[in-house]
């Protein structure tokens, strides 16, 4: 009976969290989520479950585009450290880039490399 | 102030234009004013495919337990198996307010 008590403390924290999504729209638009879920074969009536998997990739998108910007962040730093005149670097607009982009890809375990050939 | 390139993306389809919208979405919540278009374009592709997958994945774990209609369980099975904690969702849903991002008008298409 205690192991069965233990086991609908998770449960009932993501039922509570699953009836919360009934009221926030994710970035990601239902629709969209709903179309590229199909492309991997999956198929669901609640628009809850749609939201779930839209929430989640969201937040993992946002945790590399934070974790690119830091990268951005701390080598602009470096940058204008190093430079004597450097100093206007605070009200500068960041701009993420590729070579940012990279390092923080490659803690998540992803290799993006560009090709030889591209621009 | 220099000029501002107008990106132009002609022949994409609307969801991954959609998707391309999002990202510019977070991309501007989180202080990133301007990006590479590789870069937009990379997120981009990595979010169409996380998506796909954790639907690919969902969708396998379902039909392994012998059902056709995915439920919530084997949505957590499938972020689980991904790495993605769903602990950390509800605190992101509650610190993260953003307007949603709404649909293109759509065509109507006349009945014949």
């Amino acid at each position: 009976a205690g192991g069965d008590r233990e086991r609908t403390v998770p449960a009932s924290h993501l039922s509570d969290f699953m009836s919360q999504l009934e009221d926030y729209t994710p970035l990601i638009p239902d629709a969209v989520a709903a179309h590229y879920l199909n492309m991997g074969g999956f198929q669901a009536d609640d628009k809850r479950i749609v939201r779930l998997i839209s929430i989640a990739a969201q937040k993992y998108m946002s945790d590399i585009i934070d974790d690119a910007l830091q990268h951005s962040k701390a080598r602009t730093h470096m940058q204008t450290t190093n430079i004597p005149g450097g100093s206007k670097a605070k009200d500068r607009k960041f701009t993420l880039t590729m070579e940012d982009l990279q390092p923080a890809l490659a803690d998540y375990g992803i290799n993006v490399r560009k090709m030889d050939y591209s621009q | 102030m220099d000029k501002v390139e107008t990106v132009t993306v002609p022949h994409v389809d609307a969801y991954r234009r959609l998707l391309n919208k999002v990202i510019s979405q977070l991309m501007l919540d989180k202080g990133a004013g301007q990006a590479s278009h590789q870069c937009l374009e990379t997120l981009t592709q990595m979010l169409q495919a996380l998506i796909v997958e954790i639907g690919n994945s969902a969708h396998n774990f379902c039909e392994l337990s012998g059902r056709t209609m995915p439920t919530v369980g084997d949505v957590s099975l499938a972020l689980i198996n991904m790495g993605i904690s769903i602990s950390s969702l509800d605190p992101y849903m509650r610190s993260e307010k953003h307007a949603p991002i709404p649909l293109p008008p759509q065509q109507t298409q006349q009945r014949q």
